[in-house]
Order: structure tokens, then C-alpha cells, then sequence
């Protein structure tokens, strides 16, 4: 199982601050709901597939499109035909299916959809999640919630293990001759789910313990081994920021 | 089936908390990841995400299963390489495990059960349509609702049988409860 979206790399995404990285998702993610010009939008978006490439390369850049990929032709088939407005493109038997309206509508709404995906994409493969975690606690993410967070993230590889174990125990025991059917699959399942839940749940008491042990619940203020540092990042988060959001206005304006 | 208060000290510890978080977070997600069944005729699948809330929402209670299963279930998103959706997932599926806990706190009964199970489908699947439809269009939205009812009926045939068991094979699980 993969725990991690980071991709290594050293381009200028990846040694960026995490928190103006944040920001500048944030606001990426706002432009593309805004009201504004679909050429709008289609140059911000060819921005964002530059930046990517740039990045990660061109390979990397496709694998989110390609995912999407069900939904915008969802998106091109359902769409034009609920817009009647602006120049008729195509009638079927007195039935307008294609006007200019439609084709500006899809284009913005798969241009918002694939937009967001791969800003995610370019983030999360840019940012490690230990930074990511470190950045929300910058933005003030109780330290107990980074904590659970960071727990869970380390017990999952190990729990996909012990899913994988328990599996191989039962399998051992019903034979091989199983049609791996819906039914089937359920009944081989549904005991190893059972398994894997007391494990899971017999280890709780210990790991709270080991917690305890390192002073979780103290009311004294804790320090860390890993931080960011604050140096003038509040000025180029808000520089970062201010910059998208004036991007959406100044096509307006234009 | 009946919910114990448990008159225990040890599910009021901080420390005990943030255990039993991480861990049930750590569960949801592998449940929503890693099991997978499949469905012949669509060639889709279904995963367990919804069976693991369900089972934290009957078993540890409603808070639990807004954190664990909102947390777990966005995880999970995001290791499949979906993370435009986590910041929703954890709202849709948060409030499906809080109101299913909300629920089913007091006592566990058919009732309870089919009320749970059409609050939680109604509130998950809305949440999930309303932005998918913001996102992409409502038009293309709607091809989501089917599979996000089905996960809900895999939760709730699955997750409350599988608690039982759980409970009945572990009988301190009843003290975890906060």
C-alpha cells in the first residue's frame, strides 16, 4: 500500500515553502469557482500543466488526468444539451443538443474539474505528508490532532501487514478449491475483518500507555524536533495569495 | 444489542484518546483501500470504508466516528491519488459516522438501524452530489449516487454484524467506548 504521494525531486515546487504552497492551493482551488472568463480559466490551467511538467514531468502530469477521465466524458455527454443559449451548433429531430453556451459551460466545468485535480495532484506529490502535517500545525492545527494524524500514518503500513497475515491464515484454512464468487468472498472476509479489528483494538491500551510514558496529556507546553521555520513566510504567503486572487480580477478587467 | 457505559477510567485519558483515534483512523483506511469486493456485473467494486464507520459508530461512539471515519476515509483518498476529494470526504463521511453514532448511541434495534442507515446515505450522498455537482455539473453528478447508496448498504449489512462479532469475541471492547 502507498502511504506516501510524495514524488522526490528537486524542482523549485519542491524545495517551495509548504505554507505558501497551501495558500496558493487554496486560492487556485477559489479562481476555479469563480465567475470569470472561460479564457480565463484555460490560461491559468495551461499555467498549472507548465508548472507541473516543470516539476514532475510529463508522465507524472497525465497519471490525474487519466483518472478523472470517466467523468469529463460524463461531463461532455450530460452537459451541452442543458444549455439552449447562444448560437445553435447542432439539432437532432427539432432537439437542440449543441449551442455555443453548452460547449463554453462543459469546457468551464471540465476546466474547473481537471484544474483542481491536478493542483492536488502537483501538491501532494511535491509536499511530504510530514511537512503537510507540520504546515496545518503552523496554521494552527491542534498539536494532539497533528499527533493522531501522525500515529495513524505510521500504524497503517504495519496494519496492512497484519491484514495481509491474518488473510493468509484463513485462506490456509478453507483450501484451495474456492470459487472466489461475491458470497464467497464476503464469507472469507468477514472473519478476518473480525481478526484484524481485535488485533487493531488489543493494541490501543499499549500504544496508550507508551503515549502516557512520553507525557501525552501533560498541560505543560511541548516542544519539537521538527518545525518550520518563521522567517518573512507570512509576507510571501500573503504576496502568494493576494497574486492568485488578483488574477481572476485582472482578467475581468481585461 | 444494547451500549454499555462503561464506569472505566481508562477511556478518559488523553493519551487513550488519541490511541484509539489513531488507531481506528488507521483501520478505516485500510478498509476503504485495501478491501475490496467486487461486483461482477458492473465490473466495480465495493470497499469496506463505510463497514469500518459503521463498526466505530456502534462500538466507540459518535464522536469517534466523525474523527476516525472522516480522517480515515480522506486518507484513504488521498493514497489512491484522489486528494481533490479528501477535504469533502472527511465532511461526508465525518457526518455520516457522527449521525449514525448519534443514533444508535442509546440502544441498537431494527429501527434505529434503517433510520441510521437512510440518515447516513441521504447526508453522505447529498454532501458528495452537492459538490460533485459544483465541481462538474449536476447532471453528471447523479452517476455517483447509486454507488455511494450501495457503499452505505455494504456498511450497514456488514458493519453492525461485524461489531457484534467483534464484541462478542473481545468483551473488553465494551470499556472502550468515550
Amino acid at each position: 500500500m502507498i502511504t506516501s504521494t510524495y514524488i522526490p525531486g528537486n524542482s523549485i515546487l519542491h524545495k517551495a515553502d509548504p505554507r505558501i504552497k497551501t495558500v496558493v492551493l487554496l486560492s487556485t482551488v477559489i479562481f476555479f469557482f469563480l465567475s470569470v472568463p472561460v479564457t480565463a480559466i484555460f490560461v491559468i490551467f495551461l499555467g498549472l500543466i507548465f508548472i507541473g511538467i516543470n516539476s514532475l514531468g510529463f508522465l507524472k502530469i497525465i497519471h490525474p488526468v487519466k483518472m478523472v477521465l470517466p467523468i469529463i466524458i460524463f461531463v461532455i455527454i450530460l452537459t451541452p444539451p442543458f444549455y439552449k443559449g447562444g448560437e445553435v451548433i447542432l439539432i437532432v429531430k427539432d432537439i437542440v443538443i449543441l449551442t455555443t453556451e453548452g460547449i463554453s459551460h462543459t469546457l468551464r466545468l471540465i476546466l474547473r474539474f481537471t484544474g483542481i485535480t491536478i493542483s492536488f495532484y502537483i501538491f501532494f506529490s511535491t509536499t511530504s505528508i510530514n511537512y503537510f502535517i507540520l504546515t496545518l500545525e503552523w496554521f494552527k492545527l491542534p498539536y494532539k490532532a497533528a499527533l493522531i494524524i501522525t500515529i495513524a500514518l505510521r500504524y497503517i503500513p504495519s496494519m496492512v501487514i497484519i491484514y495481509n497475515n491474518i488473510q493468509d491464515a484463513h485462506r490456509l484454512r478453507s483450501g484451495n478449491n474456492v470459487k472466489y464468487n461475491f458470497r464467497n468472498k464476503l464469507n472469507t472476509v468477514f472473519p478476518t475483518l473480525v481478526s484484524v479489528l481485535i488485533h487493531s483494538i488489543k493494541s490501543i491500551p499499549t500504544l496508550s500507555m507508551a503515549l502516557e510514558l512520553r507525557g501525552i496529556g501533560c498541560t505543560a507546553k511541548r516542544t519539537q524536533f521538527n518545525t518550520i521555520k518563521s522567517n518573512k513566510m507570512i509576507l510571501q504567503i500573503a504576496i502568494a495569495g493576494v497574486t492568485l486572487l488578483l488574477l481572476p480580477v485582472s482578467a475581468i478587467l481585461f | 444489542m444494547t451500549n454499555n457505559n462503561s464506569n472505566s477510567s481508562i477511556n478518559n485519558l488523553p493519551a487513550f484518546k488519541i490511541a484509539s483515534l489513531a488507531i481506528l483512523i488507521a483501520v478505516t483506511t485500510v478498509f476503504t483501500y485495501i478491501i475490496r469486493i467486487p461486483i461482477a456485473p458492473t465490473r466495480g467494486y465495493i470497499n469496506f470504508g463505510d463497514v469500518a464507520i459503521f463498526f466505530t459508530a456502534i462500538t466507540f461512539g459518535p464522536i469517534t466516528a466523525f474523527l476516525a471515519g472522516g480522517l480515515g476515509t480522506a486518507l484513504a483518498d488521498l493514497f489512491a491519488g484522489y486528494a481533490q476529494w479528501a477535504p469533502i470526504t472527511f465532511f461526508a463521511h465525518g457526518l455520516q459516522g457522527l449521525l449514525i453514532g448519534l443514533i444508535l448511541k442509546k440502544k441498537i434495534n431494527i429501527p434505529g438501524l434503517i433510520f441510521s442507515f437512510l440518515a447516513a446515505t441521504i447526508v453522505m450522498a447529498g454532501i458528495y452530489y452537492i459538490t460533485a455537482g459544483l465541481m462538474y455539473g449536476f447532471g453528471p453528478a447523479l452517476a455517483e449516487i447509486p454507488g455511494n447508496i450501495l457503499q452505505n448498504v455494504a456498511g450497514v449489512v456488514v458493519g453492525v454484524p461485524l461489531a457484534a462479532a467483534v464484541r462478542k469475541a473481545y468483551p473488553p471492547i465494551l470499556n472502550y467506548k468515550w
